[in-house]
């Protein structure tokens, strides 16, 4: 009794998904929903009460004798369309996959009715391990009159002699045999391993481009290229990247002498490839992010669309998450806005910090001087400002960097200061001597002296030496001053000249600094 | 009762499952499983061994006759069938049967070749050998009528099935000329019927191949190197989808020869540098009229490459010229049954071959022209003396290749000759000129028995 109420069950979900399927096609995830449904209760039902059988009427699905579905519509009746292609019985066994189920489902339900196959010719290709079916096949027509008269013979004086080659040969043949025998073989050959889904795309694609280049009449050639379109727009439409991602590479492989009489035609399956349908279908791609590779190829082709994929792309930005899927749509970026910096420049918009963000590493990525007026502008705005200085001085001309060291912002001064790796002629040595040596020096932040001396230490001149050991020979006892002077001890050793070696020497026995001494000379091998 | 329906099920799947799946395979394992589970409840239950007995086309479990729901009507046809074809008219399942053994059995059962006299001795003598002592089989006593019957309707059903080719294939052919629509729908059930009866009756079908120029050359050629590449494919275990799309191409293979002259084709003499290159052309103006025709919207890709590239050889030369360094898998099969069948066909310009010499030129040529692991498959299918090869054997008499271990005699007892374990020699090859017989005319008289 369970078992009857459960089947109706079964077969109401099922229904609902053959028509779901049937409405929405195969990539809805509305489809998936009702598919998980539905497998989720017929697996339920199997591991309880074992395999399930469906008997198909013009107009009902019966179930042990009991009508558990009936559509009497003429049109949309499901059990008389099953009926009417020859399908009497069905039944589902216990280890059916939702893989099989979906297959089985999708035949049923998007069966091609044009004439290329028949429901029967589908299901039987399918060759499912847990549905068995029972169909009723229409038979082939009787021609066999066309052999009457070839034979004058008759199968009842036609007898069996058994032979045989293997143990009983005559010598003659025997050689020969041996000869043409190959190696007997358990297992197939290994050359199946090409039937893979993937090279039946390469083939198609392969057997067009060959039949371009054998096709001398350049009508039909113009009619190849043709399919080759039609195969490329019903990629799209099916969403099957892999096909539209081979077609777009090969496209660009093939755009050379050999095909220049067809690059017109090329340039129009390639628009194809970039309307806005295949990149929303891409960028529907890269946020579902089903495998990496699949989101490497959506992220390709999108990046094929340059200025037209940057709506997409910022659509992936504002629904993604996904550190790999931001990351893979930023080098994209990255590479459009190469030859388009107003793409960059469209996403450094403070109002969508995440594009904000990813506009400023592309900037810092591409080193493009033109984006400093875009990034100076931010920089005041105390929100921002931390973000904006690393591109903002990666683009930098040096001279401007200088007019940031004497801005009264502290931050963007001591930015700047640290921004400064080493001093690159003589005018920046004495812009920065003359801070040491102004009466000021003393009362800048610690981390800004610090910052001016390590710079000035990059140059190995005598001034700077001379105005090292100025300070060090300053008589204090203000802590500050004496920390900076042990910083002083370092950076002469790194500046490691005779001079100041022998300014260093001096220090050896001074209270305050002779443990720095020694551990420098000890560091660099001096006696 | 559920559980006698549920054996039925998955006694018949196990079966089915054996054909297309290794022993260790998960799908097999887990339908045997099922099986396993479901007999030892009914070992439990009935405290006594589980007896399987077929009489008339019913079947009986421990005496009783099984009544059958309706839904599983189809699934017992089936089991009856694939039983009785084997020639098994009764299974004992003994208390202790052990999974492994069900495993074996199943295999074994499911593997064997149906409709074969010696089937039924060859599964038990299996069953012995691998030590399976818990199931025991019994012959099925009216296995003779019943294989008798069946090889009639079968082979019936083939010759069918060979016309239909022929007549979708003239038909086709008008429709390319005409530029409306192939509808490959006809083709794959007539490719599904192939694959059928290749799976139920592998011999005769292959046998029917000897049949040439009926309708024209190119019409029969192309139905038969379908029906020789369909078998190849099933050999090499390709998938259900790739064996049909491989039976479309062996179909279509020479579909662009309609666009060159008949002159030409049908030349009595030598043809000339001109002619021959439009020989040439055939292959991709084929494909190019397959691909261009509107409404075929599903282009079958595997079968239009090895359209495409059928005559060129293993080494990548031949035609047309594509700069490649091996031909498609499927290609590669149709080079070496196009050549196959058209060195047995007789032509204008040229009398036939045997199907040994044929054999043995392929064999010849492997490596350059011919991929020497499908031309080794290739004869492993066919044997050594393919069917329809005319042959002398030791007694002197004349017959003609059925399988690898039987010949045909015209007008003589078998039984009377049947006296030697191992068979009779075959002493020498004779061209059908030298037999004064048509070994076509043998096949299409078993086919036409009624």
């Amino acid at each position: 009794m369970a078992a009857k109420e459960n089947t109706k069950k079964v077969v109401n979900a099922l229904i609902k998904t053959i028509k779901n399927k049937k409405l929405y096609g195969e990539k809805s995830q509305a489809v998936d929903k009702f598919l998980e449904e539905s497998y989720e209760i017929l697996v339920d039902f199997l591991r309880k009460f074992g395999p399930l059988s469906i008997i198909i009427s013009e107009n009902n699905l019966i179930i042990q004798d009991e009508i558990v579905y009936s559509d009497d519509n003429k049109i949309t009746s499901l059990p008389l369309y099953l009926y009417r292609n020859g399908i009497r019985s069905i039944t589902f066994l216990e280890d059916i996959s939702k893989n099989e189920l979906s297959r089985f489902l999708s035949i049923i339900s998007t069966h091609d009715l044009s004439g290329e196959s028949s429901l029967l010719d589908d299901l039987w290709e399918e060759n499912f391990d847990n549905i068995l079916y029972y169909i009723i096949d229409r038979p082939l027509k009787d021609y066999s009159w066309v052999l009457e008269g070839n034979t004058n013979l008759t199968a009842d004086n036609l007898y069996i002699q058994p032979i045989n080659v293997e143990y009983n040969l005559d010598e003659n043949l025997s050689e020969l045999i041996q000869k043409i025998k190959g190696p007997v073989t358990t297992s197939p050959p290994a050359v199946l391993n090409e039937l893979m889904e993937e090279e039946r795309e390469n083939s198609l694609l392969h057997t067009l481009f060959s039949l371009m280049s054998l096709e001398k009449k350049m009508d039909r050639a113009i009619e190849i290229v043709r399919v080759l379109k039609s195969y490329t727009d019903n990629a799209i439409k099916e969403g099957n990247i892999n096909v539209i991602y081979k077609i777009s590479n090969r496209l660009m492989e093939e755009n050379n002498d050999e095909f220049k009489e067809y690059k017109e035609y090329f340039n129009e399956i390639i628009e194809s490839t970039l309307s806005d349908e295949a990149l929303s279908l891409y960028t529907t791609c890269i946020l579902e992010n089903t495998s990496k590779e699949r989101t490497h190829k959506c992220l390709n082709l999108l990046l094929k669309g340059e200025r037209r994929a940057t709506p997409f792309a910022e659509k992936i930005l504002a629904f993604s998450d996904d550190p790999e899927v931001l990351h893979g749509v930023k080098e994209m970026l990255q590479s459009i806005g190469k030859h388009h910096p107003e793409i960059v420049i469209h996403l450094l918009n403070p109002a969508k910090i995440k594009n904000f963000k990813i506009a400023l590493e592309i900037i810092e990525y591409l080193k493009d001087p033109s984006f400093l007026p875009h990034l100076e502008k931010y920089v005041e705005e105390p929100k921002l400002t931390k973000l904006v200085l690393k591109p903002l001085f990666s683009i930098l001309p040096r001279e401007k960097l200088f007019n940031y060291i004497d801005s009264p912002n502290d931050y963007l001064r001591l930015q700047a200061y640290r921004y400064i790796k080493n001093l690159e002629n003589e005018d920046e040595m004495n812009y920065f001597l003359n801070k040491v040596r102004s009466k000021d020096f003393y009362s800048l932040y610690p981390e800004e002296q610090e910052n001016i001396l390590r710079i000035l230490s990059t140059m190995h001149s005598y001034e700077v030496i001379d105005t090292f050991n100025s300070i060090l020979k300053k008589f204090t006892f203000n802590k500050y001053i004496i920390a900076i002077k042990r910083k002083l001890i370092y950076y002469l050793a790194k500046i490691n000249t005779e001079d100041a070696w022998k300014t260093i020497n001096k220090y050896k026995k001074s209270r305050k600094l002779k443990n720095t001494v020694r551990e420098v000379l000890r560091k660099y091998g001096k006696k | 009762m559920v559980k006698n329906e549920n054996l039925i099920i998955y006694l018949s799947s196990s079966l089915r499952t054996a054909l297309f799946f290794e022993k260790e395979s998960k799908t097999f394992k887990t339908h045997t499983h099922r099986l396993y589970n479901i007999i030892q409840q009914l070992l439990h239950e009935e405290n006594d061994d589980i007896t399987i007995d077929i009489n008339n086309n019913y079947l009986f479990i421990n005496n009783e006759r099984v009544e059958i729901s309706l839904e599983i009507m189809g699934v017992y046809r089936i089991l009856v069938n694939d039983l009785s074809l084997r020639g098994i008219g009764k299974i004992i399942f003994r208390q202790g049967l052990l999974e492994e053994e069900l495993k074996n059995f199943a295999f074994i059962v499911g593997r064997s070749k149906p409709l074969y006299t010696n089937t039924f001795d060859g599964i038990f003598e299996k069953i012995r050998e691998e030590g399976i002592s818990n199931i025991t089989i019994g012959e099925l006593e009216e296995f003779e009528s019943v294989k008798e019957a069946k090889e009639t309707s079968l082979r019936k059903e083939a010759i069918k099935n060979f016309l239909n080719g022929i007549f979708y294939l003239k038909e086709s052919a008008y429709n390319t000329i005409l530029g409306t629509s192939v509808k490959l729908g006809q083709a794959k059930k007539i490719i599904r019927g192939f694959i059928d009866l290749i799976t139920e009756d592998e011999d005769f079908i292959i046998g029917l191949t000897t049949i040439k120029n009926i309708g024209s050359y190119t019409l029969n050629h192309s139905v038969n190197v379908s029906i020789l590449s369909i078998a190849m494919g099933l050999k090499l275990n390709l998938q259900r989808k790739d064996v049909i799309e491989l039976g479309i191409a062996g179909l279509f293979h020479d579909i662009g020869k309609i666009e060159i002259p008949e002159t030409i084709i049908d030349k009595p003499g030598p043809l000339t540098p001109t002619e021959y290159s439009e020989i040439k052309k055939h292959p991709h103006l084929g494909v190019e009229k397959l691909i261009l025709i509107k409404h075929m919207q599903n282009i079958p890709a595997f079968a239009i490459r090895g359209i495409l590239e059928h005559h060129i050889d293993y080494d990548g030369s031949g035609y047309p010229p594509l700069n490649i360094e091996t031909p498609s898998l499927f290609a590669r099969i149709i080079r070496v049954v196009d050549t196959y069948d058209a060195m047995t066909t007789p032509r204008v310009y040229q009398d036939a071959r045997s199907p040994f010499e044929a054999i043995q030129f392929i064999s010849q040529n492997k490596e350059k022209k011919f991929d020497p692991k499908i031309v080794d498959r290739f004869i492993e299918l066919v044997g050594i003396f393919p069917p329809g090869t005319i042959v002398e054997i030791d007694t002197g008499e004349v017959g003609i290749v059925y399988n690898r271990n039987t010949v045909i005699l015209i007008g003589k007892q078998s039984k009377k000759i049947n006296v030697e374990k191992l068979g009779r020699k075959i002493q020498r090859v004779l061209t059908p000129e030298e037999a004064g017989l048509d070994p076509s005319s043998v096949f299409i008289a078993l086919g036409l028995k009624s």
